[in-house]
């Protein structure tokens, strides 16, 4: 125990003595854990907060598909599949999209007349005139429109709509609300361009989550033009996508990647003509070549485990802490008003083994490896140089 | 110290080949012999290429004779595992280099130290070591300095600090003297003779004829194109 110990601080002070490098290599190796960690705890953090989402969502929603496209709902199929065995109610659905040129941002528009489950007011109410609406916490914040202000909002005809501010609320997550202005369901449908009798789309809420799939099916056949979308259909579809923008980013990133396995590469394999010198010296003075390579594993180890929790500490504070503005806007691009993201703390051991294993492993290994060729060199040799 | 009659280094028509097979193959050592008593002063002569350091490396195992015999005390080494020559080298030899192989940066305690790091010697007999090293090197009130900072005098006395901190029984030296001016020459002999003087074998190679001459020498062999051509009897 005491020899490795001898090991270990002579390996720390071997680092010490060239200090230049040994944190020109921390602080690189420390930067890409640090980007890779940030692109997976951000990933984890959106999906839960989509999970999180769709908690509320109703078990099925339907649209209807006309030509590939998704079309008003006729409010007469929402009737029919009241009836059908299974169905506890059928909500019609009133939401679109409108554009703020001034603050170039997309706002999502919804009908709430009986609220919006999940929707916290923090000040004001819900609206219930065609005159007024409510506003998401984050619309309020860009417009600098509170209760008792006005919004002007472009509708299908492109015609400028004055509303008066009556509420401002927010959710438990921020992903959807925060770009999201409520009117009546009835103002809704008239500011989006909705014919009369139709929806932009029908939540079913349904006694038996088991039976999902049948009524789906059954309504399917039942309306043709008809498109069910279940609950853990979106869930999946966020999953994908999510996962679809992570691996996009690491493959932006995987340059980064590269020149850091590059300098990596460089610096741990690159032994110096003094390097080399002193693993001889070591060798001719008794040290075995068991004992130089305990050396630089020790050395690596203290590099690798170093930049690692350096790299995890500023991505955990990018992430959870800043809200992580370098990433988001990349991750969450469907949206010009982008959500305030604060993602609940939270660690995946088995992705922190993942990035440890494909950092620390490696560079270990590309220390050692060269060194062993230096080490298994007879002491002769340093002796005749 | 007068030499004793046991031997201590048997050396057995050794011959050492390197890049055997190859091009640029040298044959360093031709069936070389000799013998060093224990308590001896030994200097290996002969001009430069003639196969003093091949030598001394084999007699102080830090590379396999290619064929041959040598015998460190009661143990024939030629054969060993490079582990089992480490050992021996770390707990029967001290070796003054040349160019010294001091490692700059570090302080000169810490060069003195090395040696010591691998043994799982425990701290306070590892200080008592060192300490007994650069008091008799009398280099104590520098052993805090980096090594690359002091005089070529006080490097040299480092050097031979560390080659004694293990207590050797035998200190090997590749041309000790060959930088060191005729003050720092006359030095080191002198440490060397007060060192074989305590009971320590010393092998040097060399072709500086003030070290022949010292008066701590006991014997000479000299070398030509890797055979002893004068003194090889032990």
């Amino acid at each position: 125990m005491r020899r490795h110990l001898k090991l270990l601080d002579f390996a720390l002070a071997s680092l010490r003595r060239r200090p230049l490098k040994s944190w020109g290599l921390v602080v690189v190796y420390a930067f890409t854990v640090a980007v890779v960690a940030s692109v997976l705890l951000l990933t984890r953090a959106i999906r839960e907060e989509a999970a999180q989402i769709l908690v509320a969502a109703p078990e099925l929603t339907v649209q209807r598909v006309v030509g590939g496209r998704h079309e008003p709902i006729p409010l007469s199929y929402g009737d029919a599949i009241r009836g059908l065995p299974g169905v506890m109610g059928v909500e019609a659905r009133f939401w679109g999209y409108t554009y703020d040129a001034v603050t170039d941002s997309t706002i999502t528009v919804m009908g709430a007349s009986e609220g919006l489950q999940g929707l916290e007011m923090i000040e004001g109410r819900l609206p219930t005139t065609a005159t007024e609406c409510a506003v998401g916490a984050g619309v309020a914040e860009m417009w600098g429109a509170g209760t008792g202000g006005e919004v002007i909002l472009v509708d299908a005809e492109s015609t400028g709509v004055p509303y008066e501010v009556v509420g401002v609320f927010r959710a438990p997550s921020e992903m959807l609300t925060n770009d999201l202005v409520t009117m009546t369901s009835v103002e809704a449908a008239v500011f989006l361009g909705l014919p009369d009798g139709t929806a932009t789309d029908l939540a079913v809420r349904i006694a038996n989550p088991n039976e999902v799939d049948t009524v789906a099916a059954k309504i399917k056949r039942a309306h043709p033009d008809s498109r069910p979308i279940t609950r853990s259909e979106v869930l999946r579809t966020y999953d994908a996508v999510f996962h679809w923008r992570s691996g996009m980013m690491l493959a932006v990133f995987s340059g980064a990647l590269v020149a850091f396995a590059i300098l990596a590469w460089d610096k741990a394999t690159g032994l110096s003509a003094e390097e080399r010198r002193e693993i001889g010296i070591l060798k001719a003075i008794g040290w075995d070549t068991a004992d130089v390579l305990e050396l630089k594993v020790w050395e690596g180890l203290t590099i690798s485990l170093t930049s690692l929790m350096l790299g995890l500490i500023a991505a955990m504070v990018h992430v959870f802490v800043l809200g992580a503005p370098l990433l988001v806007p990349v991750l969450r691009g469907w949206s010009v008003l982008f959500p305030e993201l604060r993602p609940a703390p939270f660690v995946d051991p088995y992705m922190l083994f993942a990035i440890a294993f494909l950092t620390v492993v490696p560079y270990v290994a590309a220390t050692v490896a060269p060194s062993w060729k230096a080490a298994i060199t007879d002491p002769d040799e340093v002796v005749r140089g | 110290m007068r030499p004793g009659t046991e031997p201590l280094v048997v050396v057995d028509d050794v011959t050492k080949t390197y890049h055997r097979g190859r091009p640029d193959e040298v044959r360093a050592l031709r069936g070389v012999s000799v013998t060093v008593s224990a308590g001896e002063v030994l200097v290996i002569e002969g001009p430069s290429g003639s196969g003093k350091t091949s030598l001394l490396t084999v007699i102080g195992c830090m590379s396999r004779p290619t064929s041959g015999q040598v015998t460190i005390g009661d143990r024939r080494v030629s054969r060993l595992t490079e582990s089992a020559l480490t050992g021996i080298r770390r707990s029967t030899f001290g070796f003054i280099f040349q160019k010294l192989h001091l490692i700059l940066d570090l302080s000169v305690e810490d060069n003195v130290m090395l040696p010591l790091v691998p043994t799982g010697m425990g701290a306070a007999e590892m200080k008592k070591r060192v300490d007994e090293a650069l008091r008799a090197m009398r280099i104590e009130h520098r052993r805090t300095a980096a090594v690359g900072r002091i005089s070529g005098g006080e490097q040299q006395r480092t050097a031979v600090a560390r080659a004694l901190v293990n207590a050797p029984t035998i200190i090997i030296a590749d041309e000790p003297t060959a930088h060191l001016d005729g003050e720092l020459s006359a030095e080191l002999l002198a440490i060397l003779g007060q060192l074989n003087d305590e009971g320590t074998t010393v092998v040097m190679a060399t072709h500086d004829p003030r070290v022949t001459a010292h008066p701590a020498v006991h014997r000479r062999v000299v070398m030509q194109d890797g055979r002893i051509v004068e003194g090889g009897a032990g």
